[in-house]
C-alpha cells in the first residue's frame, strides 16, 4: 500500500532490523502465556515443584475436567459475556453523545470550557467506597448486574480520546453539511461516526477489555455468586489462601486450591476469549485509512 | 418492567442525592438518613413474598405450649416459631463449594429443614468467597448502618461495633439458653481456662459467642525429613546446638538445599524463635505485659537467623517468596526442616509425597534452648469466628434455639454426651440415636464430579420421618457451608475426634473412631495414607502433651482487647518498621546492632504509648 | 477564526440556541449519569476532615479539620512513600509512552499484513495477564539464578538481585510495566496513524525521502496531537505507581524504595478500616492529579495551541 518505488539500501536495512526487532519483542510477550498454558496441561506434581517451563509435563486435561465439572465456571462465563456486551454498548452510546458536542469549538458550543471541566473532574476525584456503596444500595441495584454496568457507564478517559479523534476530522466537511441543512444529530450519525471508525473501534476494544477484566465491583455489590463475572470468580480462587483459616474439615479443599495446574486452566479459560476479540476489531483499524483520506 | 423500576429508582435517588448535596453545607444530619431508610423498606417487602410454603408443613404440636409465638414441648424444650420468623446474616462460602442442583447457601436441605421445622428462615445479606472480603463487607455494612441481624465479627470489630452501640449485649440471653448450649459454653470455658469470653467482653458485658471448634485449629509444628536425617546419620535435633550441627552437616552434603523454610512474611522462623522464647505477642513479664518484638529474646533469635542466612542454610531470596513459593523447595525434596501450620499434611506435604514417594516426614517437638527450655505463644482458637447479634435484631433468642437444635441433632449419637446432659443438665436430647449411615449417592457423586475437593457436601443421607432433621445434619451443612447462627463444635468432643483417629491408627481398630473422626480418617487416608501417619505419630501426641500443660511451654497471648487509640494511628508504621528491620538483619544488610535502634524507634514512634494502653487494659481485666 | 465569523456566532442567545440546541440535548444523558454516579458520591470526601464514626454516620461525625492530613505527614515514612510513588509513576509514564510510540512506529512500517497483525496480537497478550501471574513468573526469571541473570552473565555481569535490592527495585518495576503495556499502549497510536493520508507518504517517497525521514516528517507530526493528549492525561497519573504490581512484587527488603501511596492506603484503609485517614490521603492524591492535569492542559493550549479537553 505504501510506496511501490524502488527501495533504497538504507530502507532495506531498516526493514530487516525492524522485522527482527518486532520478532524478538513478540517472543518475549508470548512466553508467559505459553508458560501458563503449559502449566494447565501438566500434572499437579510437576506444576507444584515449579519444573514446568514452556512445555507441559505429564500432559493431561484433569484441570479442565475439574473446572467444567463445576457449573459455576460456565455460568460466570456467560455473565461476563452479557456484562461485556451490554456494558460496552452503553459506554459507546454515552461516550459518543458526550464526545461529539465537546469536540466542537467554544463558539459552537457555548460554555464548552465549563462543561468539559464538569466531565473532567470526576476522572481524578472520587468519593470513595462507602458513598458509592450507599448510592448503589439506595438505587436498588445491589445484587444486580446493573451495579457493575451503570456506575461507570460514561468512560470519561475514552470520551477525551474520542473527542480528540472527532477534532481530527476536517471541519469543512461539517460546515458544508450544515449549509445543506443537516442538523447535528444527522451530522453525527451520517458523517462524524463513519469517519471515526478507528476511534470507535479503539474505544470499543478498551471498554470490552475493561469490562471483561474488572473483578472488584462484583465482590462488593453482588452477593449471589451465580451472577459473578468470570474474573471475579477467578480472582477469588487465585488470591492467596489463608492456611490458618482452614480447619481439619477442609483439608481436601486446600489440596484443590493449591493445585497450580488448576489455576493455570482457570487463567487460560478466562483470558483466551477476550484475546480473540482483537483480530475482529483489526478490520476497523485498517478501514480507517481509506476513509481518512477523504479529509484531505 | 424491571427497566422501568430501575429508571424510577434512579430518579428517586437523584432527588435524594441532590438533597444530600444541598444539605451538607449547613446541617446534613437528617438527609443522610434518607438513603438507608428507603433501602430498608424495600428489603422488608421482599421478605414477605416467600413464606407461604412453610405454613403447609407445620403440624400442630400435641402437648406443647406457645409463648409469644414460640412453641415449647412438655419438657420445656424449644420446638418452633409459629408464625415463622426471618433472620438475616452473612456467610463465607468458598467458590469451589458445590450445592445440589437448584440449591444455594440460602436455599438447601438444611435451610429448608430449619424453616419448616423450627420456623426460622435465614436470609443472606451477602456471601463472600474469602474472609478478607467478608471483613471488608462487614465494615462497609457497619459504615452504612446496614448490618444483618446475626454477624461474625473479628475481635477488633466486636469492640468497635459494641462501642458504637450496634450490638446486643448477650448477658441476659445467656441466662436462658437451652441446656445443651449451656453445656457447650461450660465445656469451652473450662478448656480455655476462663479466657473464653475475654476478647468479646466490652465494658463488662459479653457481646459475641466464640465459636469453639477444636484446640488444634491454630497449631503449628516443626516437620523434619527423617530419611535425609538417616542419610546424614544424625539424630532428631532437640536443642538449638543440635540444630546448628544438623544444619552444618546438611549444608555440607547438600550445598544447594534449604535447611529450613523462611518466606517473605518470615513464616517459618518460629523454628528458631521457640528456642529463645521469642515471639511477637504480648506476654507477662514482672507483672506487666511486654511486647515480644522488642525483647532481648528476639535479638538473640534474629542473630541466630542471620547466622543461618549467612551460612547459606536459608534461601538467599526468601524475601521475594510468598508462602506457596517457599513451599516449592519442600515439594521438590530440597528442604530439611519445615515449620508451619499442621494442615501442611494436606499441602505442601501431599504433593511432596506424590512427587517423592520415598520421602519420610515426622512432626517433632519445638526446638529448645541449650538449657532445655522453650516457649511459644499460640493465638486462641476460640477467637476465630464469634457470633454477635446486632441491636436491630427482633429475635435474638432464636439464634440460641437454632444452635441448640443444631447441637442436639449433630451430636445425637454421642452416648456420653446424652448421659451427661441427662444427669447434670436435666436435659433429654430431642433427636433419637440413629444408625450412622453411608451416603446413598456416593458413587453418583464420584462419577459426576471427578476431582472435587469436597464430595461430602453433595452427599445425601436417608433417615426416616421420626428422625426428621437428622438427614440434613451431615457435617457439611452444620459446620462448613451454612454458618447460620452459631456454628460451633463442642470443643472437648472436637478434640476427642483427633484422639480417636490417633487411637485407630495405633491399634488398627476402626471401631474406636467417633463419627467425625471416622469421616476425617477415611478422607485423609484416601488423599494420602501419610496424612494420618504423620498426624498420629507426631502432631497429635505432642499437641496433646503440651495442651496438658507439660513443661509450661504454651503461653497465652496476654492482650486480647481491641485496637487501642495509638495502635489505630501507629500500628501500621510499627509493623512495617519491624518487618523491614528484621528482614534486613537476617539478610545481613544491617548488623544486629540495628535491633537496638529499632527498639528505640519503636518506643519513640508509639510503642511506648501502646504498651501503656495495653497495660491499662490488662490491669482492668485481670 | 476570522473576526466576522466570531461576531456572527456571538449573536443573540435564543437564535444561537435554536440552531444548536441539539448539541446540548446530546449532552443531557451523559451529564445526568456523571452527576448521579460521580458527583453524588463526592459528599463522602467530608470524612477526610472528620473523625468518621459509622455509628453516627458520615454527616454527623465530628469535624477534626486537617487532623488526618497532619497524621499522615507526621508518619516518619510518609515523605519517602510519596517520593517513591512519584519516581516510579513518572518512570512508567515516560518509558511507557516512549516504548509504545516506538513500537507503533516500527509496526507501522511493516507492510506484510499477516506479520503485522500477528505481532500486534501477540504483543498485547501480557496486558491481559494479572500481576499475580506475571509476578510469579518474573520472581523466577529475575532470581539471581534465573534466566535474566544467566543472560547477563554471558557479558560478565555479576548476578543482580533485582527484586531484593533497593538500588534495582524501582527500575525493575518501570521496566516490567513498560514491557507489559507497550503493545496495548500502541493501539491508540496505531489508530491515529490510520488517519494519516497515504498520499503524504507517496509524495514524500517521490521526493526521495527514506523511511526514517518520512517517519520523522509525516508519521510523528500526524500523531502529535494524540501524543500531547496522552501526555496531558498521564500527568494526572504522577501519583499512580501501579497498586497491583507493587503489592505483588514488593517485600520487606525493599520497603525503603518500594512502598508507595496505594500500598500505604491499602494497609490503612482496607486492612485496618481507617476510612478517614485513607480518604484524606486519597483526596490529597486526587487534588494533585487534578491541578496538574488542568495545568498541563492549559500549557498545551498556551504553547502548542492544542486543547485536550
Amino acid at each position: 500500500m505504501k510506496s511501490k518505488l524502488a527501495k533504497s539500501f538504507g530502507d532495506r536495512v531498516f526493514l530487516v532490523v525492524d522485522y527482527i526487532l518486532l520478532f524478538i519483542v513478540s517472543l518475549t510477550c508470548l512466553l508467559p502465556v505459553v508458560h501458563v498454558a503449559a502449566l494447565s496441561f501438566s500434572d499437579t506434581v510437576s506444576a507444584s515443584t515449579n519444573s514446568v517451563l514452556f512445555l507441559p509435563k505429564g500432559f493431561n486435561m484433569a484441570a479442565y475436567e475439574t473446572m467444567f465439572s463445576n457449573p459455576i465456571f460456565l455460568n460466570s462465563f456467560f455473565v461476563s459475556i452479557f456484562r461485556t456486551l451490554v456494558g460496552t454498548a452503553i459506554n459507546l452510546v454515552l461516550a459518543i453523545l458526550a464526545a461529539y458536542p465537546l469536540s466542537k469549538e467554544d463558539e459552537e458550543l457555548r460554555g464548552r470550557k465549563w462543561i468539559s471541566l464538569f466531565f473532567i473532574i470526576p476522572m481524578m476525584v472520587s468519593g470513595g467506597l462507602i458513598p458509592n456503596y450507599l448510592l448503589v444500595n439506595s438505587l436498588g441495584l445491589m445484587d444486580s448486574l446493573w451495579a457493575l454496568i451503570l456506575p461507570g457507564c460514561l468512560p470519561i478517559a475514552n470520551v477525551v480520546l474520542m473527542m480528540n479523534f472527532f477534532r481530527g476530522i476536517n471541519r469543512s466537511i461539517f460546515e458544508s453539511a450544515e449549509i445543506d441543512g443537516a442538523n447535528d444529530f444527522t451530522i453525527l450519525l451520517r458523517i462524524a461516526l463513519p469517519l471515526a471508525t478507528a476511534s470507535i473501534a479503539t474505544v470499543t476494544l478498551f471498554q470490552m477489555v475493561a469490562h471483561w477484566n474488572e473483578w472488584f465491583g462484583a465482590t462488593i455489590y453482588i452477593n449471589d455468586r451465580n451472577k459473578w463475572p468470570l474474573q471475579t470468580l477467578l480472582r477469588q480462587m487465585l488470591t492467596s489462601i489463608d492456611y490458618n483459616s482452614f480447619g481439619a474439615e477442609s483439608l481436601g479443599k486446600l489440596r484443590l486450591l493449591s493445585d497450580r495446574s488448576f489455576r493455570g486452566a482457570m487463567i487460560v479459560f478466562a483470558t483466551v476469549p477476550i484475546m480473540c476479540v482483537y483480530p475482529f476489531m483489526q478490520k476497523y483499524f485498517v478501514s480507517g485509512i481509506t476513509i481518512g483520506s477523504v479529509k484531505e | 418492567m424491571a427497566k422501568k423500576k430501575i429508571v424510577a429508582r434512579i430518579l428517586c435517588a437523584a432527588l435524594a442525592a441532590s438533597l444530600v448535596l444541598s444539605g451538607c453545607g449547613q446541617n446534613g444530619g437528617q438527609s443522610s438518613e434518607s438513603a438507608p431508610s428507603s433501602q430498608a423498606s424495600q428489603s422488608s417487602s421482599e421478605n414477605e413474598s416467600s413464606e407461604a410454603s412453610a405454613e403447609e408443613s407445620s403440624q400442630p404440636e400435641e402437648s406443647g405450649t406457645a409463648e409469644n409465638g414460640i412453641v415449647f414441648d412438655e419438657q420445656g424444650r424449644f420446638v418452633k416459631y409459629d408464625p415463622p420468623i426471618t433472620l438475616t446474616t452473612h456467610a463465607v462460602v468458598g467458590v469451589d463449594t458445590m450445592f445440589h442442583e437448584g440449591c444455594d447457601i440460602e436455599n438447601n436441605g438444611w435451610t429448608q429443614w430449619l424453616k419448616e421445622n423450627l420456623g426460622i428462615e435465614w436470609k443472606m445479606k451477602w456471601v463472600s468467597a474469602d474472609s478478607e472480603n467478608n471483613t471488608q463487607k462487614l465494615d462497609l455494612a457497619f459504615a452504612s448502618d446496614d448490618m444483618p441481624d446475626v454477624i461474625y465479627p473479628s475481635v477488633g470489630q466486636t469492640t468497635k461495633f459494641a462501642q458504637a452501640g450496634k450490638l446486643t449485649a448477650l448477658d441476659e440471653l445467656l441466662d436462658n439458653v437451652p441446656p445443651i448450649v449451656q453445656y457447650y459454653l461450660d465445656d469451652a470455658e473450662a478448656l480455655s481456662q476462663g479466657a473464653f469470653w475475654k476478647p468479646f467482653t466490652v465494658d463488662g458485658k459479653k457481646y459475641a459467642v466464640p465459636a469453639g471448634m477444636d484446640s488444634l485449629a491454630f497449631w503449628t509444628d516443626n516437620f523434619i525429613r527423617t530419611d535425609i536425617l538417616a542419610g546424614l546419620e544424625m539424630e532428631i535435633p532437640e536443642t538449638i546446638s543440635d540444630l546448628d550441627a544438623l544444619f552444618a552437616a546438611y549444608h555440607e552434603k547438600y550445598p544447594s538445599g534449604r535447611a529450613m523454610r523462611l518466606d517473605k512474611d518470615l513464616g517459618g522462623w518460629e523454628l528458631v524463635l521457640t528456642a529463645y522464647g521469642a515471639n511477637t505477642a504480648w506476654t507477662e513479664k514482672e507483672g506487666k505485659l511486654v511486647y515480644g518484638g522488642v525483647q532481648p529474646e528476639m535479638r538473640d533469635a534474629l542473630a541466630k537467623l542471620a547466622e543461618y542466612y549467612s551460612k547459606g542454610y536459608i534461601d538467599p531470596e526468601f524475601v521475594v517468596k510468598d508462602g506457596s513459593k517457599a513451599n516449592e523447595d519442600m515439594i521438590a525434596g530440597n528442604m530439611l526442616v519445615w515449620n508451619g501450620a499442621w494442615s501442611a499434611i494436606a499441602n505442601p506435604f501431599t504433593p511432596m509425597w506424590n512427587a517423592l514417594p520415598d520421602a519420610e516426614l515426622k512432626a517433632i517437638p519445638f526446638i529448645t534452648g541449650d538449657d532445655g527450655t522453650c516457649s511459644v505463644v499460640k493465638d486462641t482458637w476460640w477467637t476465630d469466628r464469634p457470633t454477635a447479634i446486632t441491636s436491630g435484631c427482633e429475635h435474638p433468642e432464636a439464634v440460641f434455639y437454632a444452635f441448640g437444635d443444631n447441637l442436639d441433632s449433630y451430636y445425637r449419637n454421642e452416648a456420653g454426651l446424652r448421659e451427661t446432659l441427662k444427669n447434670e443438665y436435666n436435659y433429654e436430647m430431642k433427636y433419637p440415636v440413629t444408625q450412622v449411615q453411608d451416603p446413598i449417592n456416593a458413587e453418583e457423586i464420584a462419577e459426576k464430579y471427578p476431582n472435587v475437593g469436597q464430595p461430602r457436601q453433595l452427599y445425601l443421607y436417608e433417615y426416616s420421618d421420626e428422625e426428621e432433621g437428622c438427614g440434613y445434619m451431615n457435617d457439611y451443612y452444620t459446620q462448613q457451608g451454612s454458618w447460620l447462627g452459631i456454628g460451633a463444635k463442642i470443643v472437648s468432643i472436637g478434640n476427642g475426634d483427633f484422639g480417636t483417629m490417633t487411637e485407630a491408627y495405633n491399634t488398627g481398630d476402626r471401631s474406636v473412631l467417633s463419627t467425625d473422626g471416622g469421616k476425617m480418617f477415611d478422607e485423609w487416608n484416601s488423599t494420602h495414607p501419610n496424612m494420618v501417619k504423620t498426624f498420629a505419630e507426631g502432631i497429635y501426641p505432642y499437641w496433646d502433651a503440651l495442651m496438658a500443660g507439660e513443661g509450661g511451654v504454651l503461653k497465652p497471648n496476654g492482650y486480647a482487647g481491641a485496637s487501642t487509640a495509638t495502635m489505630v494511628e501507629k500500628q501500621a508504621y510499627l509493623d512495617k518498621l519491624q518487618i523491614e528491620t528484621f528482614t534486613q538483619i537476617i539478610m545481613g544488610t544491617q548488623p544486629i546492632e540495628a535491633f537496638d535502634e529499632f527498639v528505640n524507634n519503636w518506643n519513640a514512634n508509639g510503642g511506648e504509648d501502646i504498651t501503656a494502653e495495653v497495660n491499662e487494659w490488662y490491669s482492668s481485666n485481670k | 477564526m476570522s473576526a466576522p465569523t466570531r461576531m456572527q456566532s456571538r449573536g443573540g442567545f435564543s437564535s444561537y440556541f435554536k440552531r444548536k440546541w441539539q448539541l446540548y440535548a446530546m449532552l443531557l444523558l451523559p451529564a445526568f449519569v456523571v452527576l448521579l454516579f460521580n458527583y453524588v458520591p463526592l459528599y463522602g470526601l467530608v470524612i477526610a476532615f472528620k473523625d468518621f464514626n459509622p455509628g453516627q454516620g458520615m454527616l454527623n461525625s465530628p469535624w477534626v479539620g486537617m487532623k488526618w492530613f497532619k497524621t499522615a505527614w507526621a508518619m516518619p515514612d510518609f515523605s519517602g512513600i510519596v517520593w517513591n510513588t512519584f519516581i516510579i509513576a513518572v518512570g512508567k509514564i515516560v518509558f511507557g509512552q516512549i516504548a509504545a510510540i516506538l513500537f507503533a512506529l516500527l509496526l507501522n512500517e511493516v507492510s506484510n499484513p499477516i506479520y503485522k497483525r500477528t505481532v500486534q496480537t501477540i504483543t498485547y497478550f501480557p496486558h491481559f495477564l494479572s500481576w499475580v501471574i506475571i509476578g510469579g513468573i518474573f520472581t523466577d526469571m529475575l532470581s539471581t539464578t534465573g534466566v535474566i541473570n544467566q543472560f547477563l552473565g554471558l557479558f560478565g555481569i555479576e548476578p543482580i538481585f533485582f527484586l531484593g535490592s533497593n538500588q534495582w527495585f524501582q527500575p525493575t518495576m518501570v521496566f516490567l510495566e513498560t514491557w507489559k503495556e507497550f503493545g496495548w499502549g500502541a493501539i491508540v497510536y496505531l489508530a491515529a496513524m490510520t488517519n494519516i493520508s497515504p498520499d503524504l507518504y507517496e509524495a514524500a517517497a517521490m521526493d526521495g525521502a527514506g523511511r526514517l525521514k518520512s517517519i520523522w516528517h509525516i508519521t510523528l507530526p500526524g500523531i502529535s496531537s494524540i501524543i500531547v493528549m496522552l501526555c496531558v492525561l498521564n500527568i494526572g497519573n504522577v501519583l499512580n505507581a501501579g497498586f497491583d504490581q507493587i503489592l505483588v512484587m514488593y517485600n520487606p527488603a525493599v520497603y525503603r524504595t518500594g512502598d508507595v501511596l496505594d500500598t500505604f492506603i491499602y494497609r490503612q484503609g482496607l486492612l485496618d478500616a481507617q476510612y478517614s485517614l485513607s480518604t484524606a490521603i486519597g483526596l490529597f492524591k486526587s487534588v494533585i492529579s487534578l491541578v496538574l492535569t488542568l495545568t498541563a492542559n492549559y500549557l498545551a493550549v498556551r504553547f502548542s495551541n492544542y486543547r485536550v479537553f
